[in-house]
This record gives structure tokens, C-alpha cells and sequence, in this order.
């Protein structure tokens, strides 16, 4: 019921989240402030008119009291004590007493006529009951007046009311005091009241309202945000999104993991736009491939169409062409069967003549070619024969040089020993000079030791000195006591001031002559040291001198240890020397061999050349020969040349070159025999080919031989 | 001692008849020292000297002459000027004193000689200061000039009770 009333209410604010909070915030704010404002104005009220009654409880309470007296003694006092009243508080509308028999005995009050009805009886206790007044609401306030019994002996007044208050079981009900009180004033102050409560419910409410709005605003701002976001999103735009991320509640979260999941969004999206723009290529060029296959099998189509033509074609033409060929082979087998046997007899002469001469033509060629082969062997020969020469006469020369070498190499090995045995003798001579030098520098030292000696003398002469110089402080000193004490005896000591006198004289010579004799001591100490000095400079010089003959032994040692080795290498060069000799005189004597070798092998070339010569005049004759055949047999063919005509024009290719085949097998034949007899002629001039071939090898081979040991030859001369 | 004090007196009065006055010369670093004769007992050559702890730096110490055991002062010390080189000077000036004998440590004792009167001269203006109490007068000779000591002054009876404590103490008054 309620959510179907709160559900039509809502109705128009479905859309908008925002305005639902905020709705339903401000509905609690105004209940909550409407009860609270009613709350407040009844509990306002109820306190008021309690604490009115609890006032004018106890002013009855207090007025009765006072009244007990003037009810039982003084009954107009009564009269006194309602105008009293009446005239101090406006609020009382009517003030009456009454007697215990319920009978009034004085009223009075702001108002002409008693506010409410006459009681039925008096009241023994205090009574407070609402009445309506023709001046609005008021209280009926009852009190009874009691009075004391004779146990307080007739107390009075304020003592009645001690009385009262300590004993009330004792007293004795003698009338009733009844207030009518209007509420007038309380009816201001709840308005009052309420006037200012409502102020502060609206000031309350207007507050509430403005945080209701801000927090609204706050708790909805992300989700308005994610709302326009998704709502970008779902139209398709998917540009980086800038939410409240600072917030660290459940939206905030909320937002961030929003915001990772448009940017995953946008990444996988760019990666799908990515492989698609990818199938896309791919595509194209498969559609490009396929269009220039397409464009390549039309060719080949129509290539193959027109292959397909042609072949076609070509068999036409052969079916022509053989339909043709099956005609003339007809009219060939008619005509060749009459014409075939001379033809034959004719060609076959025309090919023994043609092969003939072609078979000469060859040997003729062939021999031309070995004359000329015989021929460079021939200058090749010679030119050997020529370097042969040569190379003996430098060997000879070279042999010349070698042999003068060695006689060289004699002379500096003579030479090289003389050195050493010179060096030798430096060193034994550089040995006995040592000898004398080391005597020379022990006499050096033994003078130098006598001399040191005599220096430590001379210093122990010094230290003498000094115990002169401490005799003579002394003796100083024992002329100035002499003196002091002479002094100090006065004219007794004057004898003996001449003693001191003369003691002093002494010291006075004995200083003089022990300075003469430090002069002298001095003197002696410093020739002694110059001495010293001198030796010591002469000993330095016989040292040096004995180094420098010492340096010069090993300088010998040197030498001799130097020449040495030269010395075995010049006799080993001298050795090797005269084995070169010998072997230049080897060398010499093959050359002078090898040349005798070529000179026969150029008179083998020249016979040689002189037999093919002759073979060649065969040749030519036999060549003039084989021309005047053929010409006979020309004049032979011409008698069936009519009958050839015709068959040239009958027989097509296939029996020209069946003939042909066969003649040629034939002809082929005849040359290899023809052949075999100038092979056979032949043979003798190849034979003496080989042989000099084989001259000529042995010869390179010989030639690389000494090729070989003229090398060895070079690295041993260098 | 009675004895001492009245030859002092005989001779002064000797002195004071012939009018000259006998002085000793010696030396201690650069400065001629004088002392009077009659202030003088005798000089001597010193072996040794016998070092004493917790004394004066200017104490040297003590030596043993004939059976007496005497303080020895360093007097270029005593003067603060120094300290005698131990290498050169080995000579002792033995004073009677007042009341008690000591040795004076001094470079060497060069002459003794007379002077008139009139050589003895007072001190400059500049050098009566207390500090220089040592200085009696100046003594002028045609070589050089001395500086006359107060041999009283070299060792103060204070400092000699000072001393009395010490190992001499006993054999202080022997001769």
C-alpha cells in the first residue's frame, strides 16, 4: 500500500536518481522536523501548565494555612486576604472560602460570577481539576483549611501551619479555600514557544535541504559521470575517460575499474580495427594475386588455343603432306625400281673418287701439320743446343770464380789464425803484466799502512797535547789559588805572593811552549795526512791501472773467443768452397753431355724432316691422281644425268637421304680403308715422332736437372 | 764561624789600607764576571757533580770537597742566562759565603788582578732593579769590563733553608 503510494509519487522522479535521494532526504528532514517541532510543543506544554499547578498548589496550600485563623476568629479578615490576592495577580479569577458545612463565606475575584459549579462538599486534601472560564482555560485549584486541635493549645497562624506539617493526622478540616486560575499567560508563553521552535525547524530544514543537496551531489557526481560515459560508450565513442578516481569509496572504485575497463575496451578494440585492417590487406592482395593469375591462365589459354590451332594446323598440313608423300612414294617405287641400279653404279664410283680425295686431302693436311711439328721440334732443338752452349761456357766461368773463392777462403783462414795466435799472445803478455801490477799495488798497500800508522801516531802525539793543555789550565789555576790565597794573608802572605807570582810566570812559559809544541804537533799531523792523501791517490791509480790490465786480459779473451769461431767458419767455407769447385766441374761435364745429346737429336729432326718431305711429293701426285678419276666420272654421269633429273624431281627427301645414308655409310668405309694404308705409311713417320718425343722428354728432364742443381748451385754461392 | 766573620773583617780593612782592591776574573758564556778575592776560598777543577732531585734548575747539585759536601749553583742559570756548557766549563769558584760555603759553576776563572777606587763604579740607573740584585758594581779594566758580583745575594737564606734538607745538611759546617 505504501510502496504503491510511494511508487506513484516517485513516478515523475524514475529518471533521476539524484532528485530520488535528494526527495528522499528532504521527506525524512521534514517529518523528522514536524514531530520533533509537535514533540516539543506538547512536552513545552505539559511542563507549563505543571509547573502553573505546582505554583498555585502550593500559594493555596500556603493562603490556607495563613486563613485557618481568620476563618474560626476573623471572618472578614477573609474579605482582606481575597483582595490581597486579587489585587497581586491578575491571573486569578476567582477566589472563594468556604466554611467545613460547604457554605461561602467570602469570593471575589477578576470576574463577576464564579467560574464553575458549587461543590457538593468540602475537600480534605488538596484538589486541581481543569475548567473552561468565560476567560478561556483555567484551573480549579481546592484547598482545605484545617485547623489545630487542642494538643497545641490553641497555636495560631504560622504556628497552625508548623502544626499542620507535623502532625496532619491531628487536624481537623474547618473549610475549603477554592482558586480559579486562568491559563492565559501559559497560552502566550507555548506561543512564544512555538513561534521560535518553528523557526529553528525551518532554519533546521534549510540547512538540511542544502547538505541534502551537496551531499546528493556529491554521492551521485561519479555515477552521473559513468552514465554520460557509458552513454559515449555505447554510441560508439571510446575516447580516455577522466572520472574522480581521488575517491576511495565503492564509486570511486567503481570509477577506476571504469575507467581500466574503457581503456581495456579501447585497446581490444584497436586491436580487433588492427586485424581487420590486416584480413583487409591480406585480402587485397589475395584479390591481386588471383586477378594477375586470372590475367596469366587467359594467356596460357589462349596460347594454348593457339598451340591447339596451330597443331592442328601442322596436322593438317602433315595429313596434306603425307597424302602428298603416299602419291610420290607411289611414283617413286615405279621409276626407282629402272633407274636405281645405275644410279648406284655411277654414285658408287663418285663416292670412292670424292672419298678418295677427301682421304687425301686429310693425309696431306695431317703430314703438313707433322712437318711442321718436326720443324719446331727442329728449332726448339737448336735453341736448346744454343742455351746448352751457353750455359757450359758460364759454368766454366763460374767454376773460374769459385776456384779463386776457395783460394781466398785459404788466405783468410791463414789470416784469421795468425789473429788468434797474435790474440794469445796479448793475453799471456796482458797476464805477466797483471802479475807485476799486483806486486806493484801490495808494496802500494803495505806504504799505505805504514802510513796510516804513522797518522795514528801523529794523533796520539795530539792527545799528549791535551794533557799538556790540561797540565797547563792547571797550573793556571794554581797561580790564581797562589794568588787568592796570598791575598787573603795579607803581609804574611806577601813572600809568598811571590811564589804565586813565579807559579803563575811557569804556567804563563809552560802555555808558550805547549803551544809551540801543538804548532809543531799540528804541523807533523797534517804532513802525515798530505802523505797519506797521497798514497792513497797513487793507490787508487795502481788500482785503475790494475783494473784497466785487467779489462784488457778479457778484452784478449775476448778475441781469441771471437776468432775462434770465425776461424772454423772460414775453414769451413774454404771446405765447402772446394766441394763447389768440384761440383761446378760435375755440372760442367753433364752440360758438355746434354749438348753433345742435342746436337744428335737435331740431326734425327733434320732426317726426319727430309722423309716427310718426300711422303708429301707421294701425296700430291697421288692427289692429282684421284682429281683425274673424278673427272671421268663426271663424264659418266653426264650419259644418265637426263634420268637423274627426273628422279630428282620424283624421290623426295626421304629416298635422297636414304641414299645419301647409305652411300655414306659406304664411302665411310672405303676411306677407313684407304686410310688403313696411309696409317700404315704413316706409322714409321709417328714412330720417329715418339722417338723424338721421348729425346725430347729425356731432354726436359735432364734440362730440369740441372735446372734443379743450378738452383742448389745459386743457394750455395750466396 | 765567629772566626770567618772576623777575618773578614781584617781583611777589609787590609784592603781598604792599600786602597787597591784585588778582584778574580773568570768567565761564564760571552760576560766577564768579577768576584772580590776575599769573597773567594779557593777554584777548582770539578771530577763530578752529584745531581739532586727536586731542587732548583739552577742547583746543579753537590760536590765532595775533602770530606765536605757543598751545593754547586750553575751561575749563568742563577743569572738567567743560560746554562754553563757542560764541555768547557768544569771550574768552581768556592765562596765562604755569609753563612755557608757554595760552589759557583763558571766557563773558566781568567785572571786575578787589582783595581783603584775609582774603576769600581756604580751600576747604571737601568740595572737597579730588583731582579738584578745580583750586580754589586762595574768593574772597569783597560781590556774589559766586569760585572762585580754580590756574592751574598747567590744563594738567599731561604733558598739555602730550602736546601738544608737535603743530603749535605749534615756535613754542611764540617771545615
Amino acid at each position: 500500500m505504501s510502496n504503491g503510494l510511494a511508487g506513484r509519487f516517485m513516478a515523475p522522479l524514475r529518471g533521476s536518481i539524484r532528485a530520488q535521494i535528494l526527495v528522499i532526504l528532504l521527506s525524512m528532514l521534514f517529518l523528522g522536523s514536524l514531530v520533533q517541532g509537535v514533540v516539543f510543543y506538547f512536552q513545552a506544554r505539559s511542563v507549563s501548565i505543571g509547573q502553573m499547578r505546582d505554583s498555585y498548589r502550593g500559594l493555596a496550600l500556603q493562603v490556607s494555612a495563613l486563613s485557618a485563623y481568620n476563618m474560626q476568629f476573623n471572618k472578614s479578615g477573609l474579605k482582606e486576604t481575597i483582595q490581597d490576592m486579587a489585587g497581586t495577580d491578575s491571573n486569578l479569577l476567582w477566589v472563594e472560602f468556604a466554611d467545613a458545612s460547604n457554605k461561602v463565606l467570602q469570593a471575589g475575584g477578576a470576574l463577576k460570577e464564579r467560574p464553575f459549579a458549587q461543590p457538593e462538599k468540602v475537600v480534605t486534601g488538596v484538589l486541581v481539576s481543569q475548567i473552561s472560564t468565560p476567560a478561556g482555560a483555567g484551573l480549579l485549584i481546592r484547598a482545605p483549611i484545617q485547623a489545630a486541635v487542642a494538643a497545641t493549645g490553641g497555636g495560631l497562624g504560622e504556628m497552625g501551619l508548623e502544626t499542620q506539617a507535623q502532625a496532619p493526622a491531628q487536624a481537623k478540616v474547618i473549610g475549603e479555600l477554592r482558586l480559579a486560575v486562568s491559563l492565559k499567560p501559559l497560552a502566550a508563553l507555548l506561543r512564544g514557544y512555538a513561534t521560535s521552535g518553528s523557526l529553528t525547524i525551518l532554519f533546521t530544514m534549510i540547512v538540511g535541504a542544502l547538505v541534502s543537496v551537496a551531499v546528493t551531489r556529491y554521492l551521485t557526481k561519479p555515477l552521473y559521470q559513468l552514465t554520460q560515459y557509458a552513454g559515449l560508450i555505447a554510441s560508439g565513442s571510446l575516447t580516455s575517460f577522466k572520472g574522480d578516481v581521488n575517491r576511495k569509496d565503492e564509486l570511486g572504485r567503481l570509477v577506476a575499474s571504469f575507467q581500466t575497463m574503457s581503456g581495456n575496451l579501447a585497446a581490444i578494440i584497436r586491436e580487433i580495427r588492427e586485424a581487420f585492417q590486416r584480413v583487409e590487406d591480406g585480402t587485397q592482395a589475395v584479390r591481386k594475386n588471383l586477378a594477375l593469375t586470372l590475367g596469366n591462365s587467359k594467356e596460357h589459354d589462349v596460347a594454348a588455343q593457339r598451340v591447339t590451332e596451330q597443331v592442328g594446323q601442322i596436322q593438317k598440313a602433315v595429313g596434306e603432306v603425307t597424302h602428298l608423300m603416299e602419291g610420290l612414294s607411289g611414283l617413286a617405287e615405279e621409276v626407282s625400281s629402272s633407274v636405281l641400279e645405275m644410279i648406284a653404279s655411277i654414285e658408287e664410283i663418285a663416292g670412292h673418287t670424292d672419298g678418295l680425295t677427301e682421304a687425301v686431302n686429310t693425309v696431306a693436311s695431317t703430314l703438313t701439320q707433322n712437318v711442321a711439328a718436326i720443324r719446331e721440334i727442329d728449332a726448339s732443338a737448336e735453341n736448346l743446343n744454343r742455351f746448352v752452349e751457353e750455359t757450359s761456357s758460364s759454368m766454366t766461368e763460374m767454376e773460374a770464380s769459385i776456384r779463386q773463392i776457395e783460394e781466398n777462403a785459404v788466405a783468410t783462414r791463414k789470416a784469421t789464425e795468425q789473429v788468434a795466435e797474435e790474440a794469445e799472445a796479448g793475453t799471456r803478455a796482458m797476464e805477466h803484466a797483471g802479475a807485476s801490477i799486483q806486486k806493484l799495488q801490495a808494496s802500494f798497500e803495505s806504504t799505505h799502512d805504514v802510513m796510516r800508522a804513522l797518522g795514528q801516531r801523529s794523533e796520539e802525539v795530539g792527545n799528549i797535547l791535551s794533557v799538556i793543555d790540561e797540565v797547563m789550565e792547571q797550573t793556571h789555576l794554581l797561580a790564581l789559588n797562589a794568588a787568592i790565597i796570598a791575598a787573603q794573608a795579607g803581609e804574611h802572605g806577601k813572600s809568598f805572593a811571590v811564589v804565586a807570582g813565579e807559579i803563575k810566570e811557569l804556567a804563563g812559559k809552560t802555555s808558550v811552549s805547549t803551544r809551540e809544541i801543538a804548532g809543531l804537533i799540528d804541523a807533523v799531523q797534517r804532513d802525515v795526512h798530505q802523505a797519506v792523501e797521497a798514497v792513497d791517490g797513487q793507490r787508487a791509480i795502481v788500482d785503475q791501472t790494475v783494473a784497466v790490465s785487467h779489462e784488457t786480459r778479457q778484452v784478449f779473451g775476448r778475441i781469441q773467443g771471437a776468432v775462434r769461431p770465425s776461424l772454423r767458419m772460414v775453414q769451413e767455407i774454404a771446405r765447402n768452397t772446394a766441394e763447389q769447385a768440384r761440383g761446378a766441374a760435375g755440372i760442367v761435364k753433364a752440360t758438355q753431355q746434354l749438348s753433345d745429346l742435342a746436337h744428335h737429336l737435331r740431326r734425327g729432326t733434320s732426317e726426319q724432316t727430309a722423309g716427310s718431305e718426300q711422303i708429301l711429293e707421294t701425296v700430291g701426285r697421288m692427289r692429282v691422281l684421284a682429281e683425274e678419276v673424278r673427272r671421268a666420272t663426271g663424264e659418266q654421269g653426264e650419259g644418265s644425268a637426263l634420268i637423274r633429273q627426273a628422279m630428282d624431281r620424283l624421290t623426295g627427301a626421304v629416298a635422297e637421304v636414304m641414299g645419301q645414308t647409305q652411300a655414306q655409310t659406304k664411302a665411310g668405309k672405303e676411306v677407313e680403308r684407304t686410310m688403313e694404308s696411309f696409317r700404315s705409311a704413316n706409322r714409321a713417320s709417328v714412330m720417329s715422332i715418339q722417338e723424338a718425343s721421348e729425346q725430347v722428354e729425356s731432354l726436359a728432364q735432364r734440362a730440369e736437372e740441372v735446372g734443379r742443381g743450378m738452383g742448389r748451385f745459386r743457394t750455395e754461392g750466396d | 764561624m765567629a772566626q770567618f766573620a772576623s777575618l773578614f773583617q781584617f781583611k777589609k780593612e787590609r784592603i781598604q789600607e792599600s786602597a787597591d782592591r784585588l778582584f778574580l776574573g773568570f768567565a761564564a758564556g760571552t760576560q766577564a764576571y768579577a768576584l772580590e778575592v776575599s769573597s773567594v776560598r779557593e777554584i777548582l777543577r770539578i771530577p763530578k757533580i752529584t745531581s739532586l732531585p727536586k731542587v732548583p734548575s739552577f742547583v746543579k747539585g753537590v760536590i765532595d770537597l775533602r770530606g765536605a759536601i757543598l751545593p754547586v749553583l750553575d751561575l749563568r742559570e742563577r743569572l738567567g742566562l743560560g746554562t754553563v756548557d757542560p764541555k768547557k766549563g768544569r771550574v768552581v769558584v768556592m765562596l765562604p759565603g755569609g753563612s755557608q760555603a757554595l760552589g759557583l759553576l763558571v766557563d773558566s776563572a781568567t785572571e786575578v788582578f787589582s783595581a783603584p777606587p775609582e774603576d769600581v763604579l756604580p751600576p747604571p740607573e737601568a740595572l737597579r732593579r730588583p731582579q738584578l740584585t745580583f750586580i754589586e758594581a762595574l768593574l772597569r779594566t783597560p781590556a774589559q769590563l766586569y760585572l762585580l758580583l754580590k756574592p751574598d745575594t747567590l744563594l738567599t737564606p731561604k733558598e739555602f733553608e730550602a736546601l738544608e734538607s737535603h743530603a749535605w745538611s749534615g756535613s754542611r759546617t764540617a771545615p
